[in-house]
């Protein structure tokens, strides 16, 4: 059978019997446990995986798809209402997007979120489809010094998240990094700042502790500072009214900008949604037209990030189907189902059971189509809850979070995190730091230490080994660039003015 | 010259010397890598403590240039919104009825741990009407309960009141 | 002005989250006290969904409902090398209905490279083990290396030239390497990795030249001719390779295979943990276990709590010796 004949087989047999229902239950499942802040896609995912053992292996596997499809859109809700990344993924979206809410705009941040992810989703998984193999062959050259290029890369988003304050800005993203190194070092066994707890060899739980400076700070910075009139605390005039036509149009550059780096960033093993989600907001503000709205309400702000977190899905599948090897803690699930139904995961997964794989296949596009109405549904009932009295909302909001970050590890000290790093982040605000700069360090921390010693150790301590690789050496060169542009052209600007005001002094 | 600000440059030196100080006690390079688990902490302690002393100095150096001062250190701290005034009353009630409640989460048991924990924030923000008081707690704790514990699957403590329920 | 709505809205969506709960809870089937088990029983795993240990207790759950009249329900609870989830059942109430994922790493190694003996396996109440994978040396199918035997005398020559990618330190991957280095006297390059695929991506890579792991992870690529297996860490040949030699045979005596295994709270009373014992080797006869572990090229390896035990205090003295000599213990 030929490539497209198989494609259609798939999707003939996704849409059988009660195949519609099902991807639409895990579209719904997956957004609803996205936006439960702890909860994240791999958690949601892991959740429904005791529903999967009624089922067949093609089905089992477009229920998942459907969950991780729904989780990577519901991190967004309580991201852009109530500044709470519902997932790790989502953290980036919140910068412009409860900005927005504040504006009254909540409703259009969210359809952006959900049309552009869906855009980025689906051509994610096209190029997936078409090029999975040779992408297979592509993503074992994508090793620990690239990555660590890319972290680096990540990194200088700290310059854009300072605000006023450039150095509190840096000691902020340095405090983020700091914080990963927490715990035992798998590298080396060794336990760091454990100071003889048990429980502290975990290190931080990275989605607790975006909360506690995001969401929870903000809860206390409301309940501390009462002078608002009632009504207008929290995105007040939601809107119901959805992005139209010319809104869509004017976020094209940053859903592109948001596409290309979810599909490249996806690829990279280890670096996931959440660092493509602040590689893209970066990027998307450097290329942007208005890049001055960035933090203060733009809807390309919302858009990248969005898509990016969208559009790591195809890139995650790459060596999950290639080559049998998760591209994430979500496509690990996918794995376990199918290990659990009794079928090999591995290089020969899509010769041996075509049609299990262009199943999922058609499974992926049709559950990202799902996600528009199944998505606009329960978008409509979380904005009902912004009619909620402001204290009723704030209490509940504390309540869903206590209880939500118990979640996804069930660990109490989970809750405790939030709650200190809420002080944290609430003694930030008002004292200059930038909580997303050091969330940025946390997201990109791990990465970029694991990533940067075992580039070492793979090199036998050699540092020229970032530059003779191709690909490492080209995001270093790029991230140098980019950092020293701004400088660069702040110097050329003056030495001209110097010399435009010259050159009449030296006529006369 | 602004006070605060020297307090805070202060604060990030000691913080940052402090991280130094417990680096140096992690192993430096444990059998396999050169850089070692040491490597990271000490160099961002010393990032930190160096943010802090080039503060200091911006606040000595520029407090007389405020567009210079603008970029190395915070020019207005009074940036916020609308913000009304401050009130360590509610700020530490907030956060203590938060400690007390994460405390209480699992001896206690989610039931009835969460409803006063609920009537407290209500009480501590202010503003709610009496009738709200005495609904919300219940309401809200039953609706997250239910969707945790039977809709998510997700095993919530029940505390002492683990053998007397029925599930 | 706002009563109205507020009331009826946080009533709707309670009542629309508590119907749509009841439509997908699971019913909850009732028995009476004093029967064990009574309810569901946890089964407590410190790694996260969809990792080895993790497929392996679902697995296994799975194959429990011909044996057990309640559910096995799979918690995860990750965090330090799995020591979390330990410490977690040390603390839940010892009636049976509580049970721990343990393989090497988790109950013996990490324990004590950390230096918390409370977390260690005889702070718990065997139950049962219940198989075991062979772990395997891979070189490339250009490797120059054509046997262990030759790869050692390359090693030996040239320290720490011979880089080979595992899982992280404190798992049976690294220990297979540095107890192989002692033995065969040689200085390798170790790199670990967050998990037996990361490893994997970076032998396919060409960023090490040996890779070692669990055999189920390996299998396929064999197949794809991408590796070639070199040695195993077993007592006796592999049946999947019968021509490849054991890693005792080519001059360094190591023998590790990773056993996944259950432990229950220390004070769980005996017959409960002999129930549960029975129970897990009738599990293993089930269908769908043969057919994972088919896949999974695994061994079943049952042991009950008694055997069980004196296994793993052999195989704490087997590696507290090796921990110390290789001077890994904190503080």
């Amino acid at each position: 059978m030929g490539f497209l004949e198989h494609l259609f087989a798939g999707f003939v047999s996704a849409l059988s019997g009660y195949g519609i229902l099902i991807m639409a239950a895990g579209v719904a499942w997956g957004i609803v446990g996205g936006a439960i802040p702890g909860i994240s896609g791999a958690v949601a995912m892991a959740l429904a995986l005791p529903f999967t053992f009624a089922l067949d292996a093609p089905t089992a596997l477009i229920l998942l798809a459907g969950v991780w499809a729904g989780a990577n859109y519901g991190g967004s809700i309580p991201a852009i209402l109530m500044r709470m990344p519902g997932t790790p993924a989502s953290a980036a979206c919140l910068l412009d997007g409860y900005v927005l809410a504040q504006q009254g705009r909540a409703a259009k941040a969210l359809g952006v979120s959900l049309i552009c992810g869906t855009i980025g989703a689906l051509i994610s998984i096209v190029v997936l489809i078409a090029l999975v193999l040779p992408l297979g062959e592509i993503v074992v050259h994508f090793g620990s010094p690239e990555v660590f290029a890319l972290a680096l890369f990540g990194l200088t988003l700290i310059a854009g998240l300072s605000g006023p304050s450039f150095l509190k800005g840096i000691a902020s993203g340095f405090f983020g990094l700091l914080l990963t190194t927490v715990g035992l070092d798998t590298l080396t066994g060794s336990m760091r700042f454990t100071f003889g707890s048990a429980e502290l060899l975990t290190g931080i739980d990275t989605i607790s502790v975006m909360i506690g400076l995001f969401a929870v700070s903000e809860m206390f910075y409301l309940i501390a500072h009462p002078a608002r009139p009632a009504g207008e605390v929290v995105a007040g005039r939601a809107g119901t009214a959805f992005p139209n036509f010319r809104e869509l149009r004017e976020v094209g550059r940053a859903t592109f900008v948001g596409t290309v780096v979810g599909l490249v960033v996806g690829i990279m093993p280890g670096a996931g949604a959440t660092a493509s989600s602040f590689v893209a907001y970066n990027e998307a503000r450097r290329w942007s037209k208005r890049p001055e709205l960035f933090g203060k309400g733009s809807m390309e702000g919302v858009a990248a990030p969005e898509t990016a977190n969208n559009a790591v899905q195809g890139g995650d599948l790459v060596p999950t189907l290639a080559l049998g090897i998760p591209g994430s803690n979500s496509a690990a699930i996918m794995l376990a189902a199918l290990l659990l139904h009794g079928i090999m995961p591995g290089p020969f997964l899509l010769t041996k059971h075509p049609d299990l794989v262009f199943t999922l296949f058609a499974g992926l596009i049709l559950v990202n189509l799902l996600m528009i109405p199944v998505g606009i549904v329960i978008l409509r009932l979380c904005l009902l809850a912004l009619k909620l009295d402001p204290p009723v909302l704030i209490a509940s909001v504390l309540a869903l979070i206590v209880i939500g970050t118990y979640a996804g590890d069930l660990f109490v000290l989970n809750p405790v995190q939030a709650l200190i790093f809420g002080v944290i982040g609430y003694g930030m605000r008002i004292w200059g730091f930038s909580a997303a700069a050091a969330v940025l360090g946390i997201v990109l921390g791990v990465l970029a230490e694991s990533e940067l010693r075992r580039s070492l150790i793979i090199s036998h301590g050699e540092w020229s080994i970032f530059v003779t690789r191709p690909v490492c050496a080209v995001l270093l060169f790029l991230t140098l660039g980019v950092l020293l542009y701004p400088a660069f052209m702040t110097a050329l600007r003056r030495w001209r003015a110097r010399r435009v005001a010259a050159a009449p002094a030296a006529k006369s | 010259m602004s006070l605060r600000e020297l307090i805070l440059a202060g604060f990030l030196v000691a913080f940052g010397g402090v991280i130094v100080a417990l680096s140096l006690e992690i192993a430096p390079g444990v059998q396999t890598d050169p850089l070692g688990p040491r490597f990271f902490p000490l160099a961002l302690g010393s990032g930190i403590a160096l943010c802090g002393l080039l503060l200091a100095a911006a606040e000595f150096l520029f407090r007389g240039e405020p567009s210079l001062a603008g970029l190395l250190s915070d020019a207005s701290p009074e940036a916020e919104e609308d913000a009304g005034p401050f009130s360590p009353a509610r700020f530490l009630g907030a956060i203590g009825a938060t400690a007390l409640y994460v405390a209480a989460f699992d001896p206690l048991g989610y039931l009835l741990a969460t409803p006063p924990y609920i009537a407290a924030i209500l009480l501590i923000h202010g503003g709610a009407r009496s009738r709200t008081l005495l609904i919300t707690p219940f309401v809200v704790t039953i609706a997250l309960y239910v969707t945790f514990r039977f809709g998510l699957l997700i095993p919530v403590p029940d505390g002492p009141l683990e053998a007397i329920l029925p599930w | 002005m706002k009563r109205r709505p507020v009331v009826q809205t946080i009533c709707a969506l309670a009542v629309t989250l508590a119907a749509g709960a009841a439509l997908t809870g699971p019913a909850a089937a009732q028995k009476p006290r004093g029967d064990f088990p009574a309810r569901p029983i946890t089964f407590v795993v410190g790694f996260g969904a969809g990792g080895g240990a993790d497929v392996f207790a679902r697995a296994i759950s799975e194959a429990a409902k011909t044996s057990l009249p309640q559910p096995l329900a799979v918690e995860n609870r990750p965090g330090a090398g799995g020591t979390s989830a330990n410490a977690y059942v040390a603390g839940r109430p010892a009636d049976g209905h509580t049970i721990l994922f343990a393989h090497a790493g988790s109950s013996v190694i990490t324990p004590i490279i950390t230096n918390q003996p409370t977390l260690k396996w005889n702070n718990f109440a065997p139950v049962a083990r219940i198989h075991a994978e062979e772990e395997w040396l891979m070189v490339h199918p250009d490797s120059p290396w054509k046997s262990a035997k030759d790869l050692i005398a390359y090693a030996k020559k040239n320290p720490k030239k011979v880089r080979v990618a595992g899982s992280a330190i404190g798992g049976i991957d690294s220990f297979v390497v540095l107890s192989w280095e002692k033995a065969a006297g040689i200085d390798v390059e170790y790199i670990p990795h967050e998990g037996g695929g990361p490893a994997i991506l970076a032998f396919l890579g060409k960023n090490a030249e040996v890779v070692v792991g669990n055999v189920s992870e390996f299998f396929q690529h064999v197949e794809a001719k991408k590796m070639v297996p070199l040695a195993v860490a077993s007592a006796k040949r592999s049946p999947i390779f019968p021509n490849v030699p054991t890693l005792k045979e080519s001059g360094a005596d190591v023998v590790m295979v990773q056993w996944r295994s259950i432990l229950a709270p220390k004070d769980t009373p005996s017959d409960r943990v002999a129930a549960l014992a029975q129970a897990f080797r009738k599990a293993m006869d089930a269908e769908s276990w043969k057919t994972f572990n088919r896949n999974a090229k695994a061994v079943d390896a049952y042991l009950g709590p008694a055997d069980f035990q004196k296994f793993l205090a052999a195989e704490e003295q087997r590696f507290t010796k090796i921990i110390d000599e290789l001077g890994l213990r904190k503080k």
